[in-house]
């Protein structure tokens, strides 16, 4: 049948219908089978060699180093940052960044450069010339009058007559980009406004409360009181007076679509704590024209705009109703957040962090008032402990089957400690690596402060595919030792029978405070090790635990030698139990 | 009176420059944006450097030919001479220029010509037995090398790359029906080329 339907086909469609059969699976043969006789034997050919071509596809890719593919990267930017100052146009009078409050200044440049000119003009006055005088000195003023005022408009700075100049140039600017264009025009247009906010609110010259501006905006949705453009949050409502602790809502007459372009007029209100001091916008009205949206309402112009404004390097604030607060260990951004009831955003913001991720233990941050985190206190003992136990379990059945089993246990231990006064529980992580029949080299890491008892429980839990996971419970004890290291090497043998006599051999190492201490302790309890694993490739639990592993102090691991330096010899009593799920169920 | 009033901090919520669509990161790039070249570079130089390394089997030519390609990228826009329908597409055809020239001048350099290469390392030239083999890679690349521009592109982009006929008829901006017509004359010149015939 599909002999026939490919008989009519074009050999193009042939091939191409075989290729796509084969790269879903089907055997060539097959596939051939199912063409036309004549044109087996060179499909045949060319299927086999499509294969080839997938050898080449599937062949690993070496990829180059992370620092060398950074190194590249940063060429190609550099490169591209000089094909654009290359080909850059003349900067217009508009594009000319002139710093706000400097209009004193523009005057003066403004009246030398009117003086330099009349100079020449009247150097130049011969009696041919003299008599075009009046048109040139015309021509001169009204240039000279238009270039001021743009000048003057794209200086001046929120609370200037002028300033609306400046707000109708960057409202064509915008309007006058394509579409695709805004979102990066726009970030350009917040930057800008930024820039005047901080340059209004950082000279001391300006007012208390400038007048308030219309500026219009992109519409992006609403955070909490805040209303969102860009990386402009406008605060909904406002101090009529702002020497009055005051506010009133702000009107709102419909919501807006995102993406649209709303008015606002703000305020800017000066910062009430001195150290931090940041601005805050306070809407005073809100109107939305009825518009279409303007602007893809995703146009990402904050994350691009934080990392690419330096005109408005970040600084950390602190709002109201936040506290200074000491980042415990182990704290992150989201588990603040989730306990202050503040979002990431809001604590990345309040702090300048551009990477959630990124902050360190102890480091001050602003955040929500929360209830005190149990951080722990200098008087209470506190035990940090890890334990890595590499096990090796080598099963030998003897039902006839002679399998090997290699398990990859890990799992965690608990470790309570009980010093003399206190109690401290600590959740250590137990790694439990049976690797290879051959080499058992179970090793325990154990760093409690003193004083302690500790012994550990291993519970091993093969899966279905061989890979089991393995629990320690492990309670380390004895006397004071700031440190211990405990190198327990287990030499754990499973039979067939599902008894296994593991004897693992631990090793403690003590450090004291003071000098340089290797301790080996003496760990009298073995740790004991119950393992049922069927061990077969049948899967057929064919033993019954429990294994037994006893830690021998004086094994392979090295025992308690080398205990040089060490007041207390701390005893050590891990217990591994392995458990099977095979025997369990 | 006077006061300081301070730094305003605008908010930090922000979205990904990755969820930007390629169109406006296009628009961005045309005018040397250097976040919107900066993320057109992340989400493309891995593949072409792939695409080199498959074609050219050689770890730092792979590299060198990457860094070309995306200058040449530059060097398009500058000259307003860039892409017209896919991007993509538009990079990896860069870059498969970027292969042939430096195979063309390489060979021109060591007056060694392909033929000399393939019938020197080919010990059996029946393609059946070469697949069967797993054949020299290398030998499969010096032969799509000698196919015309078009086969050995749409070989490479189907086949070494992986792209449906779709899509590498989107990205070289023909029909379906040519790319399958390519694809069979590529495949049967190959496997002519592969041939004792095809060197001698």
């Amino acid at each position: 049948m599909m002999t026939e339907s490919l008989s009519h086909a074009s050999p193009e469609d042939i091939f191409a219908k075989a290729i796509e059969r084969v790269e879903a699976g089907e055997a060539v043969e097959t596939v051939v089978a199912a063409a036309p006789e004549p044109l087996r034997a060179e499909l045949r050919e060319v299927l086999l060699l499509v294969n080839a071509t997938h050898h080449l596809h599937r062949a690993p890719v070496p990829q180059p180093s992370a620092p060398r593919r950074a190194e590249r990267k940063r060429a190609f930017l550099e490169a591209a940052a000089e094909m654009k100052a290359a080909t850059a146009l003349p900067p217009t009078p508009v594009a000319v960044p002139a710093p706000k409050m400097q209009s004193a200044r523009i005057r003066v440049s403004w009246l030398s450069a009117v003086a330099d000119f009349w100079h020449d003009l009247q150097a130049s006055f011969t009696a041919p010339n003299l008599r075009l005088a009046p048109l040139l000195t015309l021509i001169v003023v009204v240039y000279l009058g238009a270039f001021g005022f743009v000048r003057a408009a794209s200086a001046s700075g929120i609370g200037d007559r002028t300033y609306v100049v400046k707000q109708w140039m960057r409202d064509q600017k915008f309007n006058l980009s394509s579409p695709a264009q805004r979102p990066y025009v726009y970030i350009e247009i917040i930057d800008e406004l930024v820039a005047d906010i901080n340059a209004t609110s950082a000279d001391r010259e300006a007012p208390l409360a400038p007048a308030p501006v219309t500026q219009r905006l992109v519409f992006d949705g609403f955070a909490g009181d805040y209303l969102i453009s860009g990386k402009l949050r406008i605060l909904l409502r406002y101090q009529p007076d702002l020497s009055v602790e005051q506010y009133t809502e702000t009107t709102i007459p419909t919501t807006p679509g995102v993406g649209q372009f709303v008015e606002v007029t703000f305020q800017v209100a000066p910062s009430k704590d001195a150290n931090n001091p940041s601005a805050i916008l306070q809407a005073i009205s809100i109107i939305v024209p009825n518009s279409q949206p303007v602007m893809d309402p995703t146009p990402t112009p904050t994350a691009t705009a934080t990392v690419s404004s330096p005109a408005t390097p970040c600084q950390p604030y602190l709002p109201d109703g936040w506290i200074r607060y000491s980042v415990a260990a182990g704290d992150t951004l989201t588990a603040i957040a989730a306990r202050t009831g503040a979002t990431v955003a809001q604590l990345q913001a309040a702090n300048c962090l551009d990477d959630a991720n990124r902050i360190t233990a102890n480091a001050i941050i602003n955040a929500p008032k929360m209830a005190p985190t149990n951080t722990p206190t200098a008087g209470v003992p506190t035990l940090a402990a890890t334990l890595t136990a590499i096990s090796t379990t080598v099963l030998t059945p003897s039902v006839g089957i002679t399998p090997t089993a290699t398990l990859v246990p890990t799992g965690t231990a608990p470790v309570t400690v009980t010093p003399p006064a206190i109690t401290a529980t600590v959740a250590p992580t137990v790694t439990s690596v049976i690797t290879d029949p051959a080499s058992q080299t179970p090793t325990a890491v154990a760093t409690p402060t003193p004083p302690m008892t500790a012994t550990a429980t291993v519970t091993s839990e093969p899966t279905t595919d061989g890979t089991p996971t393995a629990t320690t419970v492990a309670t380390t004890g004895t006397p004071p030792a700031p440190t211990v290291t405990t190198t327990a090497l287990p030499d754990l043998t499973t039979t067939a029978t599902a008894t296994t006599e593991s004897v693992p051999s631990p090793t403690e190492a003590a450090t004291e405070p003071n000098p340089t201490a290797a301790a080996t302790p003496t760990p009298e309890p073995l740790p004991t090790a119950t393992t049922a694993s069927n061990g077969g490739r049948d899967g057929n639990p064919t033993e019954t635990p429990p294994r037994t592993s006893d830690a021998n102090q004086g094994g392979s691991g090295g025992g308690s030698s080398g205990g040089s330096g060490v007041q207390p010899t701390p005893t050590s009593t891990p217990v591994p139990q392995s458990r099977s799920p095979l025997t369990s169920g | 009176m006077n006061s300081r009033a301070g730094t305003f901090v605008p908010d930090d919520d922000a979205m990904a420059l990755s969820n930007l669509s390629e169109k406006t990161l296009l628009e961005g790039a045309a005018s040397f944006d250097e976040r919107a070249l900066g993320e057109l570079y992340d989400r493309y130089e891995a593949r072409i450097y792939s695409y080199i390394y498959r074609r050219t089997g050689n770890e730092s030519l792979a590299e060198d030919l990457t860094a070309q390609v995306f200058l040449k990228m530059l060097e398009a826009i500058r000259s307003d001479k860039g892409w017209h329908s896919s991007f993509s597409g538009w990079l990896y055809r860069i870059a498969h220029n970027a292969v042939i020239d430096y195979y063309r001048q390489r060979d021109r350099q060591q007056q060694v010509s392909l033929e000399d290469t393939l019938t020197t390392t080919a010990s059996d030239h029946n393609p059946v037995i070469m697949a069967e083999a797993s054949l020299d890679s290398q030998r499969l690349r010096m032969a799509i090398g000698r196919l015309t521009e078009e086969q050995s592109e749409v070989i490479t982009l189907r086949f070494l790359e992986g792209y449906s006929i779709s899509e590498v008829a989107e990205m070289l901006d023909k029909t379906e029906g040519s790319i399958k017509a390519l694809q069979y004359r590529a495949v049967t010149t190959l496997r002519q080329l592969l041939q004792h015939e095809g060197f001698t």
